[in-house]
């Protein structure tokens, strides 16, 4: 078997036998969207989005919001290998690095897509949730938001040293970029102040993307400046992860 | 002679660039015998096993094992190698036959082969009952078992075990050390290191003796015993006692066996 087949097979055990993250990633916004759809309707109305059910916000903003906690579960793929001791047995093992890290970021990715399949397709059936432009342009957007999501796990793995920096860095990061960024209401909500800076979280990249396509109907010609940015900080965090992961290096855990 | 399954010539390996913590190492390890290593904490155990396993890399000076280097020579040389790093590393959540098989195929086993491997590596560990436990509500002592049996999932030449008894009760050291003599009869190569001199003896191992990264004595236990044992005081009526590996021991470092991290030791 090869090791990339190996290491995925492993974290597919280990989500099976532990799947609360998976029901977490998935349930959560699942809720928040059925809490929150109501209210954001009214946003959208205020707006000028007539007779647009607020789900066309709360879906995408979700799926972002919460896709953003994946980062948490990237690098906490590999810290816990370091703190289950078993690290070691993995490099001993001839699992080399590529195989490693792909192999840590295939089944956060299908986490990825599977969240945001999820979130859309409950906000079709259950919420009015529709998309006035491209269906294609939608699922790139995703697409790239998922790939910037690992990238980031992947540097986040490789820059910080303990798992308590990982879990207040990508918890905190989430809630922070999330709410500047336009996940949980419309930037132009937002306090006045805080309008200018927004475009300074990724969020406020994909935000505006999935606004463009499922409020003003765009295609994919339109997103093409979100795919753009998205994907050119994935390949940055991709450098940043390549520069600095390394397989001897020290990460503290709770042991 | 056999041809060393594990060989180790001039290696030297520091830390930060201060720490010398292997200082011109020539040494190896053969099939079919156990090689111990000993010394005291600090002497440089730990960082030869990392080097013999390919973990790490030498600063001088060359490892090989079974002819090529560990460290670059890539998964076919790794997969020669069986590692039980000194401090317990399993899936908690996973099952002990789980276990066993999730290693089995991170050593390139295809499923089929990795269960019939984990299924022979119960009985000799005494993990047969705990089969479908998961690892982590094992006993420590248990624990430390399956530690040791994921070390052989991949039928290597080399095995290397780092402290394997630490801290286990008798029960579990008698299955790790007969584990280890029928790996040896078996025609494996057996790199053991331990601060629980009695078991070097039991194993009837060649020995190694490191005290601040360098080789200071080398042979069997009774050779060493031979070369290095002081004198008995002379005694009217006192019994003669054979002098033990013990008694080398405190003549060569000055130390006792028994160290902060070797609490417990019988």
């Amino acid at each position: 078997m090869s090791p990339l087949r190996a290491i995925v097979r492993n974290e597919l055990r280990i989500l099976r036998h532990d799947p609360v993250p998976l029901v977490l990633l998935i349930g959560m916004p699942i809720v928040l969207m059925v809490l929150l759809s109501q209210s954001l309707g009214h946003v959208l109305l205020f707006e000028g989005y007539d007779d647009t059910p607020g789900s066309m916000h709360t879906a995408p903003g979700m799926a972002c919001l919460f896709g953003f906690f994946s980062i948490a579960i990237v690098g906490f793929a590999i810290f816990r290998e370091h703190g289950w001791r078993t690290w070691p047995r993995l490099r001993a093992a001839g699992v080399g690095g590529p195989a490693l890290f792909a192999g840590k970021l295939a089944v956060p990715a299908g986490m990825l897509v599977l969240q945001h399949a999820v979130l859309f397709g409950f906000g079709v059936g259950v919420l009015g949730f529709k998309v006035n432009g491209a269906w294609l342009a939608v699922a790139l957007l995703a697409l790239a938001f998922a790939l910037m999501i690992l990238c980031a796990g992947l540097a986040a793995a490789a820059l910080l040293g303990t798992v308590q920096q990982l879990n207040a860095v990508t918890n905190l990061g989430t809630m922070v970029l999330g709410g500047l960024g336009g996940a949980l209401v419309p930037v132009r909500e937002l306090p006045k102040w805080v309008q200018p800076i927004s475009p300074a979280s990724p969020v406020n990249w994909a935000m505006e993307g999935y606004r463009d396509v499922i409020l003003d109907g765009a295609g994919v010609a339109d997103v093409l400046p979100s795919l753009a940015a998205m994907s050119g900080l994935a390949l940055l965090l991709a450098a940043v992860a390549l520069a600095r992961l390394r397989h001897d290096a020290p990460k503290r855990t709770w042991g | 002679m056999s041809a060393a399954a594990l060989a180790l010539t001039g290696v030297v390996k520091s830390y930060g660039g201060a720490t010398r913590a292997l200082d011109g190492v020539d040494l190896d390890a053969v099939a079919g015998r156990v090689l111990a290593l000993l010394g005291p904490n600090g002497a440089g155990k730990s960082t030869l096993v990392s080097l013999a396993a390919g973990l790490t890399r030498p600063d001088a000076g060359s490892v090989r094992v079974l002819g090529e280097d560990p460290a670059t020579g890539g998964a076919r040389v790794r997969r020669q190698i069986g590692l039980a790093p000194q401090e317990i590393g399993v899936y908690p959540q996973l099952t002990v036959t789980t276990n066993l098989r999730a290693f089995a195929e991170l050593h390139g086993c295809r499923p089929r082969a990795a269960r019939e491997r984990a299924a022979e590596l119960l009985e000799p560990f005494a993990l047969t009952e705990l089969a479908d436990r998961p690892a982590g509500r094992l006993s420590g002592g248990e624990q430390r078992r399956l530690h040791a049996a994921i070390a052989l999932v991949n039928r290597p030449r080399l095995v290397i075990l780092d402290e394997p008894t630490a801290g286990a009760d008798p029960s579990t050291r008698e299955h790790i050390l007969q584990a280890v003599r029928d790996l040896a009869a078996g025609g494996t190569a057996v790199v053991y290191t331990t601060h629980y001199l009695p078991e070097v003896e039991r194993l009837d191992a060649d020995v190694a003796l490191l005290e601040r990264g360098r080789v200071i004595a080398r042979g069997s236990v009774d050779e060493l015993v031979a070369r290095h044992a002081p004198p008995e005081p002379p005694g009217a009526g006192v019994p003669v006692v054979r002098p033990s590996l013990e008694t080398v021991y405190l003549a060569l470092t000055g130390r006792s066996t028994v160290e902060p991290d070797a609490v417990g030791a019988p």
